[in-house]
């Protein structure tokens, strides 16, 4: 398990990157921080990873407190993949296992293969680092993690240069394997497909957190409703609603509140539906609602 | 050790996509450079000597401010750390490796100046003490290259600074000129480094015990920022 308590960072110019953070990941849980750009998610892992000393509290893992950087605990996935650009991905996989001490264990030839299979990687498994894509360097650098079978795996937006296939696969293997993940992301889907837990960072702090089942509730059950109607509506039928969207007669609601919305769907109904869609709670919206909330 | 020896490994297999490069920048231009320096020295045994001394010192300097340098430098970037942190290896050893990985490439540099020397020179040469004196240039340079790299966390500046710094210890270093001493002289590290391979191939006459002392007290300071360095966990925050 991994606790922060009270952790602050203060840059030697002044800036407060993170101010009095605390947040826990439990064994097997996967745990997501959210924030715009600059909130300090970045800042947050490079303490963990014993990059960077906190100016004040404390990080735990497993109840010990973390004073020299634990080689062998974390697995990582940089936002930004660099990798060894004169290796080929099956040399720096070899490389990774070795360093590691795994060549002969079994369970680990297991997910490697399982890996190589899901993302197709025997295919391109002999390409040279400089020869990837930007995908397939975070592919890489999703394998060399998990492949070491880390107490805690850190990604750091692990999906962003995916395509939306490696992006299912890879949240359908992170689901079902069981391991402790703490995961900051912009991809309010990825979130919210896979964290069972949540926090939201904004300008240095966690302003709010929460599991699936309470961040919806924060906006009084967000609700999207998507629909397109045969006839006319008249315009006062919408008139207290935030239209997002109404292209080609397809319109997009946002409410807060879900019996304003099954009312709005009743009066409706006269005036034929085409096509209907009602999301409730809505999470992603549950999210960008609190975002903006808490955006200064 | 076993983490060390498959770093070793790991860089040498990186330097497999750079192998031209490497064969011409550390063996056909030094080298080609050796001999129009013998040449242009017109049998003169005496000036020979000097110059291959000389040339010992600067593939030393070149390799370890400039290449052992700038890769500390690139490894201090924090990109670049994230990207080991991903892997289960210390950042030391990453580094021990690299000083390895260089030491074995200036190796054949040295030996074929050491063969010249031989067959260029007449009189005795201590070659136990001649060894002794290029493993306490190469600690010197290598000590002094990795501070540079540690400074320098900015790879881009490192790679204006550096080679002019190596350029810089080329210019007041008496390897390729003779001259007489002069305060510069007596506190360039390598004016020393120098001076002692000379003492040992017989060119140089003189006192050489404050060398000695010079070089070791250099050589303990610069590993113990060195260790510093290397054993500190965040390697983000300040220089040393």
């Amino acid at each position: 398990m991994l606790e922060i308590k009270e952790i602050t960072k203060v840059y030697p110019n002044g800036k407060k990157a993170n101010d009095s953070i605390s947040l826990k990941v439990r064994s097997g849980q996967i745990v997501g921080l959210v924030g715009p750009n600059g909130a300090g998610k970045t800042t947050l892992i490079r303490q963990i990873l014993g990059l960077l000393k906190p100016t004040s509290g404390s990080i735990f893992i497993e109840g010990k407190e973390l004073v020299r950087m634990k080689e062998n605990y974390f697995g990582y996935v940089p936002q930004n993949p660099l990798v060894f650009q004169s290796h080929t991905i099956r040399e720096l996989i070899q490389y990774t296992v070795k360093l590691k001490g795994m060549t002969d264990d079994r369970k680990t030839k297991e997910i490697i293969d399982q890996l190589y299979s899901i993302f197709n990687i025997k295919n391109w498994e002999n390409l040279y680092g400089y020869q990837l894509s930007g995908g397939q360097l975070k592919i890489v650098m999703l394998v060399i993690a998990i492949c070491q079978r880390p107490g805690i795996l850190i990604l750091d937006e692990p999906s962003n240069m995916l395509d939306i296939l490696s992006k299912k696969k890879l949240w359908k293997f992170l689901q079902e394997s069981k391991m402790t993940v703490f995961l900051s992301s912009h991809d309010i889907k990825e979130i919210s497909v896979l964290c069972d837990y949540i926090y939201f960072i904004q300008g240095g702090r966690i302003v709010f957190s929460g599991n699936k089942r309470e961040i919806p509730q924060v906006n009084q059950l967000p609700v999207t409703l998507k629909f397109k109607v045969k006839e006319k509506i008249p315009k006062y039928l919408l008139s207290h609603f935030m239209i997002a969207d109404s292209k080609d007669g397809l319109f997009k609601i946002f409410s807060k509140n879900i019996s304003e919305i099954m009312t709005l769907i009743d009066s409706l109904q006269k005036y034929s539906f085409e096509y209907l869609s009602l999301i409730a709670p809505d999470f992603d919206n549950a999210i960008e609602l609190i975002m903006e909330e808490f955006y200064e | 050790m076993n983490k060390l020896f498959q770093a070793i490994l790991f860089e040498f297999r990186a330097f497999r996509v750079f192998k031209i490069q490497i064969l011409i920048s550390l063996f056909v231009m030094p080298l080609s450079y050796m001999i129009i320096i013998l040449l242009n020295t017109g049998g003169n045994q005496q000036m020979s000597l000097y110059l291959l001394s000389g040339f010992v010192v600067a593939s030393l300097i070149g390799t370890y401010v400039s290449l052992l340098g700038l890769r500390v430098s690139n490894l201090m970037m924090p990109e670049v750390l994230e990207m080991y942190a991903a892997l289960p290896i210390k950042i030391r050893t990453v580094v021990l490796s690299y000083l390895a990985t260089y030491s074995f490439y200036v190796l054949p540099q040295i030996i074929v100046a050491s063969i010249m020397i031989a067959v260029v020179s007449s009189s005795s040469i201590n070659w136990g003490l001649f060894v002794v004196n290029v493993i306490l240039t190469m600690l010197t340079l290598s000590g002094l290259g990795m501070i540079f790299g540690f400074f320098f966390k900015n790879y881009f500046v490192a790679q204006g600074v550096l080679p002019l710094l190596s350029w810089i210890f080329l210019f007041i270093t008496p390897l390729y000129y003779q001259a007489e001493s002069s305060i510069i002289f007596s506190i360039n590290p390598l004016n020393s480094c120098v001076k002692l391979l000379r003492h040992s191939i017989d060119l140089y006459k003189g006192v050489i015990i404050w060398d000695y002392v010079y070089l070791i007290g250099l050589i303990l300071i610069l590993s113990f920022f060195v260790k510093r360095r290397l054993l500190s966990v965040y390697l983000l925050e300040k220089r040393f």
